[in-house]
């Protein structure tokens, strides 16, 4: 089978999409799996618009949260150490510098309401180069986001897809 | 050098002799937060890994404090860790503002590194992984930011910090994230606070990014007319902006209450007058005094002399005894463990014998 973008490569990655119910197909070559998956920010084939929704924190956190999320894991969690948005919330603090990263969106208008700005302006310390390493992360979650969907393993996909966007807000804002 | 060797002064450095600006400013202080790559922060961090932050951060204050060439050399620092210190001695180190009350209450896998002219400190493991404070006498925040601004660097060279472009220095708390920066001043406003104008200025400078609060004291009560004047902003503008922006606002509070003070000996000389001896002749003579009454006293004695009604005594009297009248100084005088009421008469010992020194 040919790759249905390029229609020149073999096509190697096949991805099902399931929304509302209906289901549809796509082939493609890895380069243009890729590409699509660069240009629509992070996943192909609407992953991305159809993920947004169930992981809004509106309605993730807000008072429909339990509602309409079967086996979707509810508790946002920091990959690194484990501290949920609850409780952050509850005690106001982060349990590492990776929370920053996890819980990006949550914080993005608790920094504006604190200080009025949310961009570093200051000192920078000289070891530690951050961009390299957020880039190396950046990688190994894109291949990781791609295992997955192939898998079909949406709902890790999700967690993968949200971990990707927040890097990629933090690189894009440097 | 063993810690009570630091602190075998009765006050601390900072609080003693001439510095700009010490009729009003008690001290200044600005500390910088920073944690270490990697590594959970100290409040999810386990054992094993409060244990990597005290390794690292004691080697590079040992070699921090030798200077390598490239960083200066920051003196004579020594770190503890906080099992090896008595009870007696945490509780010295907060009285002198050199630690929290928080961090006197952790024992392994936490620490402290301080200077022996005790104008540095850094806790290790208290909030964040590393908290580097300057304390130094009278107005010098710029001052103080320079020196903290060394101290981090040197450590800097031998520490790789979790630091991200966007939001800077990642600390525990969002509200310091970014420069890490919390810098204040100490004021003692009692002309100001006897107009009745501590209210208006809370509101005015919580404008301005800045907030005002009591030293001592619970809620909105500010023992002895002491209050700290410090940044809430620390993400979006740089350390110096930081710093320019509290002594800009701090100078115009400093002018107001010297305006203040000018008001009160116009208008209401006598009044003043009789309040000031009034309250020198019980701080003088009392054989029992609270820490709250002694503060509101020797906060008049203090204005008394800035308005040249009392002389013979050194104008750091308050900013000296503020700390040692406190429970571990005065336990630590006697050499034993004092009740509350016990603490209350040595208290009022101490005071009359440092005034009959002085006259």
């Amino acid at each position: 089978m040919l790759c249905e973008d390029c229609h020149e490569r073999e096509a190697t990655v096949h991805i099902t999409h399931v929304v509302n119910g209906e289901r549809s197909e796509a082939h493609l070559c890895e380069r243009c799996a890729q590409k699509r998956s660069e240009s629509e920010g992070v996943a192909p084939f609407g992953l991305q618009s159809f993920l947004k929704g169930l992981f809004d924190p509106e309605t993730l956190f807000g008072p429909g949260a339990s509602g309409g999320l079967a086996g979707v894991e509810r508790v946002e969690r920091c990959q690194r150490c484990g501290l949920s948005l609850d409780d952050f919330r509850r005690l106001g603090h982060l349990g590492c510098s990776h929370c920053y990263q996890q819980f990006h969106r949550q914080l993005l208008p608790a920094l504006q309401r604190i200080h009025g700005a949310t961009r570093h302006r200051g000192k920078v310390p000289s070891r530690g180069n951050e961009t390299v390493l957020l880039r190396r992360d950046l990688k190994q979650l894109r291949e990781q986001l791609n295992a997955a969907i192939q898998r079909e393993a949406y709902e890790e996909a999700a967690v993968l897809r949200d971990r990707i966007r927040a890097l990629e807000e933090q690189l894009g804002a440097s | 050098m063993a810690l009570d060797e630091i602190l075998k002064h009765p006050v601390a450095q900072w609080m003693v002799g001439d510095a700009p600006a010490n009729d009003i400013v008690v001290g200044t202080r600005v500390r910088l937060a920073r944690n270490l790559h990697e590594i959970p922060f100290p409040g999810v961090a386990t054992r094993t890994q409060l244990g990597q932050v005290v390794d690292q951060v004691r080697e590079a204050i040992t070699h921090a404090a030798q200077g390598d060439g490239r960083t200066p050399r920051l003196g004579r620092l020594h770190f503890f860790t906080m099992d090896a210190l008595s009870p007696l001695t945490k509780q010295l180190l907060v009285e002198r503002h050199l630690i929290s009350p928080q961090h006197a209450q952790t024992g392994a896998g936490h620490g402290v590194a301080l200077r022996d002219d005790e104008r540095v400190s850094i806790m290790v493991n208290e909030e964040d992984h590393l908290r580097i404070q300057v304390l130094l006498p009278g107005f010098q925040p710029q001052e103080a930011w320079e020196m903290a601004n060394q101290v981090d660097d040197a450590l800097d060279a031998r520490l790789v910090y979790a630091f991200s472009d966007a939001v800077g220095y990642l600390t525990a708390w969002p509200t310091n994230v970014g420069t890490g920066l919390r810098a204040s001043v100490m004021l003692h406003l009692p002309a100001l606070a006897r107009a009745g104008q501590i209210r208006a200025l809370i509101s005015a400078v919580a404008q301005l990014g800045l907030t005002v609060r009591g030293i001592y004291g619970e809620g909105t009560e500010a023992w002895g007319n002491l209050f700290q004047l410090s940044n809430q902003v620390s993400l979006g503008r740089s350390e110096e902006e930081i710093t320019t922006h509290l002594a800009t606002v701090a100078r115009q509070v400093i002018q107001q209450e010297r305006q203040a003070r000018e008001a009160l000996l116009n208008r209401q000389r006598i009044e003043l007058e009789d309040a000031i001896y009034r309250s020198f002749g019980i701080v003088t003579h009392a054989r029992s005094l609270s820490t709250k009454e002694a503060l509101r006293l020797l906060s008049d004695v203090r204005l008394g002399i800035d308005l040249g009604l009392i002389s013979g005594i050194p104008e750091t009297i308050l900013q000296e005894l503020m700390v040692r009248i406190r429970p571990a100084h005065l336990q630590r005088l006697v050499g034993r463990e004092l009740s509350a009421s016990e603490r209350d008469l040595q208290r009022a010992t101490l005071i009359r014998e440092r005034f009959k020194v002085q006259r």
